[in-house]
């Protein structure tokens, strides 16, 4: 690490804010799009779901 | 004669979705990886730019985002091109779920680029070519999700975002090119496709791994839009019901 201590990596010397800023949004973004993504194939599934038990009782009747 | 069954499977939403499912750890399990690995190199490992001291890091994160919502746009507008030349679904489909997400990682380019701007230019924002360029991929990303929204019609749709799609694409070389062409607080591109790289290679090395870790990532996260949108719209055929019903 070029830091001496956990302290100065926080610091770095005053950029500290604009780089964890930084990183941390990023971080927030990337991991709503993933999770936005899972949450559409899962309402997706669940109106198919949906089709399927509605053509299932179609077909019972 | 040319054997051209490799192209019709691409037309095909079910074949799509059982390939695209193989792929997913191959491009989740790399992303993560140089992702995560890239930052902590680039936070902890990397010596501070003799210039711009510690905030020369956020290019570990901004570079990337840049570069693939660039990327992705070209992908989106490949998509529309073939979309609009030989009417395939699931080039429809590959178009209008690379949006958001292309949005998303534009907004994170202008939002890391700002940051980055204070402490290195005294300012969060100027209207320099290259960042009022970006400002506007990111209106075209979200100006073809409006558009998309604003039909009924799911074709009709498609076959106008293709075409802005198209018509946007302009921007991408005016991105690239606009430090070269206008005056800018941006400098020139420090990675070349041709030609030596001006950026210290300790300093480009975890640049390549969060690049990398990034596309991957655009690609993981594209298919899984994909894969949701097939679902969708081919919710009434047998292959999707027996799916998810577990047949």
């Amino acid at each position: 690490m070029v830091f001496a201590n956990l302290q100065q990596l926080w610091q770095m010397d005053g950029h500290g804010p604009y780089v964890w800023f930084s990183f941390a949004s990023s971080a927030i973004v990337l991991c709503a799009l993933v999770f936005e993504s899972r949450r559409r194939g899962r309402n997706a599934r669940a109106l198919a779901a949906a089709a399927a038990r509605r053509r299932q009782a179609e077909n019972q009747f | 004669m040319a054997n051209w069954q490799w192209f019709h499977k691409w037309g095909s939403p079910r074949w799509f979705y059982q390939f695209s499912g193989r792929l997913l750890p191959w491009l989740a399990i790399p992303a993560l990886l140089l992702l995560v690995g890239g930052c902590v190199w680039g936070l902890a490992f990397v010596p501070a730019d003799f210039k711009q001291g510690n905030s020369f890091r956020i290019i570990y994160i901004h570079v990337p985002a840049a570069a693939v919502a660039m990327g992705g746009y070209m992908l989106m507008a490949t998509a529309a091109a073939v979309h609009l030349i030989w009417r395939m679904k699931l080039a429809a489909i590959v178009m209008k779920s690379a949006a958001p997400i292309g949005a998303a990682l534009t907004f994170l380019a202008l939002l890391t680029g700002a940051v980055w701007g204070k402490p290195t230019w005294g300012t969060w924002w100027v209207w320099d070519a290259r960042i009022t360029s970006v400002l506007i991929l990111f209106f075209l990303y979200l100006g073809l999700i409006a558009l998309h929204q604003a039909f009924e019609n799911r074709d009709a749709a498609a076959r106008a975002c293709a075409v802005l799609a198209i018509v946007g694409a302009v921007n991408i070389p005016i991105i690239y090119w606009s430090v070269e062409w206008w005056y800018s607080l941006h400098q020139p591109a420090s990675i070349k496709f041709v030609g030596e790289s001006t950026i210290h290679p300790t300093m480009l090395r975890p640049l390549m791994a969060t690049l990398s870790g990034m596309y991957l990532f655009f690609g993981w996260v594209l298919l899984l839009f994909v894969r949701a949108e097939i679902i969708e719209r081919e919710k009434n055929t047998r292959w999707v019901q027996a799916l998810v019903s577990g047949k």
